[in-house]
């Protein structure tokens, strides 16, 4: 009890000075330093690219959507009220332009994943030299293959960390329908993965 | 048979549900409980649970390298395009706006000294300096 109150007491401290750090690197770039933003971009870019490269797999838009992403935050920074974290509030920004690029792509994405299933087996076949490496890779192939609604969840909650409650803020959902997207994409994930843990499991 | 199976979706659901949110203690129990008896379930929580560390794990994500210089650089260039765009129209309308300007002093000029001499403030005689009074009534005029 003792020592979850101090767990408590301990992330509530760690949020604050977060929070604190957060409110000056803002109050620096809206009175003109650019190198504040700079500190920003450096601070948020892994979590902005595992977001946008869960959403959209690894390709040329997704780092033009991850610096579109930055540009949005600089262009309406002054009326961020931080009543979300700067993490929240670039997520959010980052998943809606990740989606409209999913609806963008719309047609050329299903010709992009024909023949996935071949693919798939091959990097199982080759999980064991690199295994690291290619799992990553299978998961993004995976994540690519499913609705963008079931894609979004898992991204969110699963890949960046975020709470249900926070995931269902980000995406403006309600918990039990989140709850319920995350429970069905990840049979579907384990679908589109399978071919792996065959493998896995013939060793 | 048929119950069976939706038997186990349901379980399989709760099973999901439960690595995300706390259950209810009815269905925390029934999910212990067909743990306990089903090795396949058990199984799948142990896939499900891989598969959850490997979607975490693969999160550590970057752009390749001098990102946020490139942030910066489209940032400044932004800056520059706007800059660019606020000069022109400056430049435009100052050019327009000095020619505008002569003119519309030139005709504001013109309507009000045509204005007043219609209207009898400055007579005529006044402005060509032609006054009637004669020349020994202005030599009276006091000085100050």
């Amino acid at each position: 009890m003792e020592r979850a109150l101090t767990y408590g007491y301990d992330r509530l401290w760690l949020i604050q000075e977060t929070k604190l750090e957060e409110q000056e690197l803002i109050a620096s770039v809206l009175n003109g330093n650019n190198n504040a933003f700079k500190d920003i971009v450096k601070k948020y870019e892994s979590r902005i690219a595992a977001t946008v490269i869960g959403m959209l797999g690894h390709c040329t838009e997704a780092e033009d959507i991850g610096q579109e992403t930055f540009i949005r935050l600089y262009q309406s920074l002054h009326k961020f009220r931080g009543e979300s974290s700067l993490a929240t509030y670039l997520t959010r920004i980052a998943i809606n332009l990740s989606l409209n690029e999913i609806r963008r792509r719309g047609r050329h994405r299903r010709t992009y994943l024909t023949n996935y299933e071949e693919k798939i087996e091959k990097l199982a076949d080759t999980a064991n030299h690199n295994e690291q490496k290619e799992m990553r890779e299978l998961i993004q192939r995976g994540l690519q293959k499913l609705p963008a609604k079931f894609r979004s969840v898992i991204v969110l909650r699963l890949i960046d960390g975020y709470s249900t409650e926070e995931t269902a803020n980000i995406l403006n959902l309600p918990v039990g329908t989140v709850l319920s997207r995350l429970s069905r994409a990840q049979m579907k994930l384990k679908k589109v993965l399978s071919p792996l843990y065959k493998g896995k499991d013939d060793e | 048979m048929n119950k069976g199976k939706v038997m186990n979706k349901k379980i399989l659901k709760l099973l999901y549900r439960s690595f995300d949110t706390e259950l209810s203690e009815k269905d925390q129990k029934s999910l212990d409980d067909a743990l306990e008896r089903s090795d396949e379930l058990r199984m799948e929580r142990e896939r499900a649970l891989a598969q959850r560390q490997a979607l975490a794990k693969s999160g550590t994500q970057t752009f390749g390298p001098f990102f946020p210089e490139r942030v910066m650089g489209r940032i400044e260039s932004l800056g520059q395009t706007k800059k660019n765009g606020f000069e022109l129209f400056y430049e435009t309308f100052k050019a327009m706006f000095q020619r505008i300007a002569v003119a519309s002093v030139a005709i504001l000029l013109v309507l009000i000294s045509y204005n007043l001499i219609k209207s009898d403030i400055i007579p005529e005689d006044e402005i060509i300096f032609a006054s009637d009074a004669a020349m020994e009534e202005i030599l009276d005029m006091p000085l100050f």
